[in-house]
């Protein structure tokens, strides 16, 4: 296939994305037309990318284009899917928004495939300008504040990142992730000069995906930022940059994993212990939401130092699970509303909105890795590979996060629950949100198939590998 | 197959409609939910019917099908003598509950009705499943129901209460998970009956370190001394229905556990270690009895006598020889109907007079005889009396303690004595000593609904007394290989420990 073919996918989401921004000025005013053009795009954009599933080769030398790029496509489109409907259902927000969303999704498909750093900086780009402009979008103080925070600490690990890459050419000579290795791979170049960038991007990249100790902005981004927007950074965003660094990790440094591996294990048990402590004090859902996310960086950093085969798998299942139900989480959190993200708003929701506090309630446990929900399913497989791979200690430190982490999720459950509501509250019926009801179906339905029956998905995941 | 897996997922699907009725028709509800349990109670007593009893040992209603085939999980179920009793059990004891509940729940019954209904299936799958992955779904999935219950419908002190008793469980579960991950990657499977046979070639460190990792997690639950600090708040605080299951089937989870993984499993590491696992049964039935004897709240002296009958049931199962096994199988049930039944009463009292402080009552004998006399008999089952159920367990356990080690069953006795002492202390203080408080006189006796659910028990509680036979050669079978496993020359004492360290 020639090398455009190969890309046929990403250049169609462009294409669509560009569609979207004429096509809702001229449906502006109809709103369900705008969703249902939107629900059609993306469905077929699915239909493509499942087309194109076992495809795979380089296209122009920068983009490596397999079974797990595409498999990861799918958990993006997921979570630009959920989001967007979410997004649709909240009127303040202006249309333009989707179409960022559309972009970023772009960014993110192209990131994991990169292979060069070049390549590699251009769609972190695309992907970072889109979320930075989607937060401040709505224009209050708060998102104004988050998206100027987001946009200077994000600029500034973007700064690191080019630094990193910069050096990395004085020692290779290239950009490219195969030039990169084999000009390591012999004794001889300056070890300093690799250590330094090595450093200037594992920082660039560690703060993408929100581990510890680069995590600070993720609180604040989250609570500033709508809940869609929110939840699309936590997932979309995330997933991206594990896909990206699982591929730098193996095969630009794969040669030499005793620069990086011991420090990406400190780096993820901090993830794992400061994001979970952190939770455990939080008083805002959303920013408990944002500190689980941490949290769950530092479960995905396990599988890319496992570096194994199934590390494909397990990031792919882990993403697309974890996608479905941090989506659906924040779809509720959205139907509550900005304003109201404190637990104690949350106080006897089973009472007032039943149907919101159940699909919350399964979102969380899941979340925590109660079986039979997805959540248990992608968490088992995520330490059974630990574990095949030798990671032992990483492993079990794991799965005591794991617990630490049911108490969080579970206090919500409490609020919802076990106290009585305190005022006649204002909380829209799911009725009359009609897209972010689709939204939670989606991910509900996810979450609870994948739990039960995870055989045919995980199957069809390792066959491709 | 077709039949166990529907006793299993019964109770699940059949939540759907509960969703569609309204919280307003409470009658509907109830009826609802005690026709479901009633069919689920009817359908299990056919496995009954069924059981080839010449083959109790093996595991009968087989079934397996693929269920994540990527990493050789299948849904593979079936079961033994024991499994099968403790199936009947739970299904009698979660029809008994909601027949319990009708009054007692007032708020949300939707949700306790679905969360009940969503513990029996996972309760009756942990004891069907022969596929350690799909052991740990059901054994999870128990956690949150059970969490709901004690946290919504509880007491007081409910939330407090349903955390220490999730994040308790949750910990072990860590081990216990860790055990599972480690035997899949040693053996590429999940199947508890290959891998039974394939752990026994382990080296004895690697079988030590599995055998505590999922001993702790068991003992967690039974619970075992000192992991015992969960149980009361958990046991006193949960509603009335969440109580008796606590104490009739989940801390059973934690024995089937043992007998189901730790011991046959690893037979040359429980060799080593039943004698610890002993002395902690030994200071749990003490500890327990001296605790439960200064108690001032009903529940938490019915949940504290609990730490010590799970101490006879431990010091039966680890001496290792068919006697105390078979104890250990019996006294799982009796425990099961004596403490369920406490708990029934303790219920009832509270919804008369809405406290649990013993020195509230006093005189029941005069004001509520029929309550006094089911009360009383449950009470002695609890005792040991014989002739009723708690004897003869408690009588096999310590034989069979006393074969292993003469000691064992010298402190063993001791806490025999001591349950007498306090749950008789108990009884005399609720139902005999004076009629001072005039709400006490006027307390109503038992309902023709509450006769239902107390004379189920007692008719049990006589049965196993004067003919244990009929459980007994259920679990018979299944104690023996066991046994065999764990004892391969059980005739040659210290001999047959010697070569097997020679192997």
């Amino acid at each position: 296939m020639s090398d455009l073919g190969l890309i046929v996918p990403e250049m169609s989401l462009a294409g669509f994305a560009l569609l979207y921004l004429v096509i809702g000025l001229a449906l502006k005013r109809w709103r369900w037309l705008v969703g249902i053009f939107t629900i059609i795009g993306l469905v077929g954009e699915l239909a493509l990318i499942v087309a194109f599933l076992t495809v795979s080769g380089n296209a122009f030398g920068v983009l490596t284009v397999s079974p797990f790029g595409r498999l990861l496509d799918l958990v993006f489109l997921a979570a630009a899917l959920i989001t967007l409907l979410i997004y649709l259902d909240i009127r303040e927000l202006p249309y333009e928004g989707g179409f960022f969303l559309l972009a970023g999704t772009l960014g993110a498909m192209l990131l994991p495939k990169s292979v060069d750093f070049i390549m590699l900086f251009l769609s972190l780009e695309t992907l970072s300008f889109s979320l930075y402009a989607l937060v401040g979008l709505r224009g209050t103080r708060l998102d104004a504040e988050a998206g100027i925070k987001y946009f200077v600490l994000g600029g500034f690990s973007s700064a690191f990142l080019l630094m990193g890459i910069a050096l990395l050419y004085a020692l290779a000579g290239t950009f490219s992730f195969s030039g990169v290795m084999s000009a390591i791979s012999d004794p001889g170049y300056n070890i300093g000069v690799l250590i330094a960038a090595l450093s200037f991007i594992g920082i660039g990249f560690l703060f993408k995906a929100s581990a510890v100790p680069f995590h600070f902005w993720t609180p604040d981004v989250f609570e500033g930022a709508t809940a869609p927007v929110a939840s699309y950074i936590a997932t979309a965003s995330k997933v991206a940059a594990f896909g990206l660094l699982l591929n730098i990790f193996s095969l630009a440094f794969g040669a030499n994993p005793d620069l990086w591996w011991g420090f990406l294990w400190y780096v993820s048990v901090l993830t794992m212990f400061v994001g979970n402590t952190a939770a455990l004090l939080e008083k805002s859902v959303k920013k408990m939401l944002a500190y689980s996310a941490i949290a769950h960086a530092g479960y995905l950093l396990i599988p890319v130092m496992a570096g194994t085969i199934s590390s494909f798998s397990v990031i792919v299942l882990y993403a697309l699970v974890y996608t479905m139900m941090t989506g659906g989480a924040f779809a509720i959190v959205s139907v509550l509303g900005d304003e109201r993200t404190s637990l104690d708003s949350y106080k006897g929701l089973a009472k007032t909105r039943p149907i919101q506090a159940f699909l919350l309630t399964l979102f969380l446990l899941s979340l925590a890795g109660v079986p039979p929900l997805a959540g248990f399913v992608a968490k088992f497989y995520l330490f059974t590979g630990a574990f095949e791979a030798g990671l032992l200690s990483l492993a079990i430190i794991g799965l005591i996060n794991g617990v630490i982490s049911a108490y969080y999720y579970l206090r919500v459950v409490v609020y919802m629950y076990m106290m009585e509501p305190e005022e006649e509250p204002e909380i829209p019926k799911l009725r009359k949100r009609l897209w972010t009801a689709i939204a939670i179906a989606i991910a509900a339905a996810g979450t609870v198939y994948l739990g039960f029956f995870p055989g045919p998905a995980l199957d069809f995941i390792r066959g491709l590998f | 197959m077709e039949m166990l897996t529907t006793i299993i997922f019964l109770p699940l699907v059949l939540t759907v409609p509960v969703f569609f009725i309204p919280e307003r028709a409470g009658r509907a509800l109830w009826a609802y939910a005690i026709a479901v349990s009633g069919i689920e109670l009817l359908v299990s007593l056919g496995l009954l019917f069924w059981f080839d009893l010449s083959r109790a040992a093996e595991f009968q209603f087989y079934g397996s099908f693929p269920w994540i085939p990527g990493i050789a999980s299948s849904f593979q179920i079936g079961i033994d003598g024991m499994s099968l009793l403790l199936i009947l059990l739970t299904a009698f004891l979660t029809f008994l509950g909601f027949l319990s509940s009708t009054r007692y729940i007032e708020k949300k019954r939707k949700e306790y009705i679905i969360s009940m209904l969503i513990m029996e299936s996972a309760m009756i799958g942990v004891f069907s499943s022969l596929d350690a992955l799909l052991f740990f779904v059901f054994w999870e999935a128990m956690l949150v129901p059970m969490y709901l219950l004690i946290g919504i419908w509880g007491h007081e002190n409910r939330v407090y209460a349903a955390f220490k008793f999730i994040l308790y469980t949750m910990a072990g579960s860590v081990l216990l998970v860790s055990a599972i991950i480690w035997l899949y990657i040693q053996f590429k499977t999940f199947d508890l009956v290959a891998l039974t046979q394939a752990t026994r070639g382990l080296p004895l460190s690697a079988q030590e370190i599995l055998f505590m990792a999922m001993t702790i997690a068991f003992a967690i639950k039974v619970p075992l001394f000192p992991f015992h600090t969960w149980l009361p708040h958990a046991h006193a605080e949960a509603p009335t229905a969440g109580s008796v299951l606590l104490a009739g089937i989940l801390l059973k989870m934690g024995v089937y556990g043992l007998l189901r993984f730790s011991f046959p499993m690893f037979p040359e590491a429980a060799r080593a270690f039943s004698p610890w696992l002993a002395v902690l049964a030994l200071i749990g039935i003490t500890y327990g009895a001296l605790m439960t004897w200064v108690q001032k709240d009903l529940k938490r002296l019915i949940a504290y006598s609990s730490v010590a009958h799970l101490g006879f049931i431990v010091l039966g199962a680890s001496s290792l020889n068919t006697w105390g096994l078979q104890g250990a199988m019996l006294q799982m049930i009796n425990h099961g109907l004596s403490t369920g039944g406490l708990f029934f009463v303790a219920g009832m009292l509270y919804e008369r007079r809405h406290t649990r402080d013993l020195s509230a009552f006093g005189g029941l004998a005069k004001a509520v005889p029929r309550l006094s006399v089911l009360f009383g008999i449950i009470m002695l089952s609890s005792v040991g009396l014989p002739g009723l159920n708690g004897f003869v367990g408690e009588f096999l356990a310590l034989l069979g303690a006393f074969k292993a080690n003469f000691i064992w069953a010298a402190v063993g006795v001791l806490g025999i004595i001591l349950a007498a002492v306090y749950l008789l202390t108990m009884f005399q203080k609720v139902v005999f000593s004076r009629l001072d408080k005039e709400e006490n006189a006027n307390m109503k006796d038992l309902s023709l609904r509450e006769v239902l659910v107390l004379s189920p028990l007692v008719i049990f509680i006589f049965w196993i007394g004067i003919y244990p036979n009929s459980f007994l050669r259920y679990t018979q079978p299944v104690s023996e290989r066991i046994v065999q496993i764990t004892n391969p020359q059980p005739l040659a004492e210290g001999g047959a420990k010697e070569e097997a360290s020679h192997e």
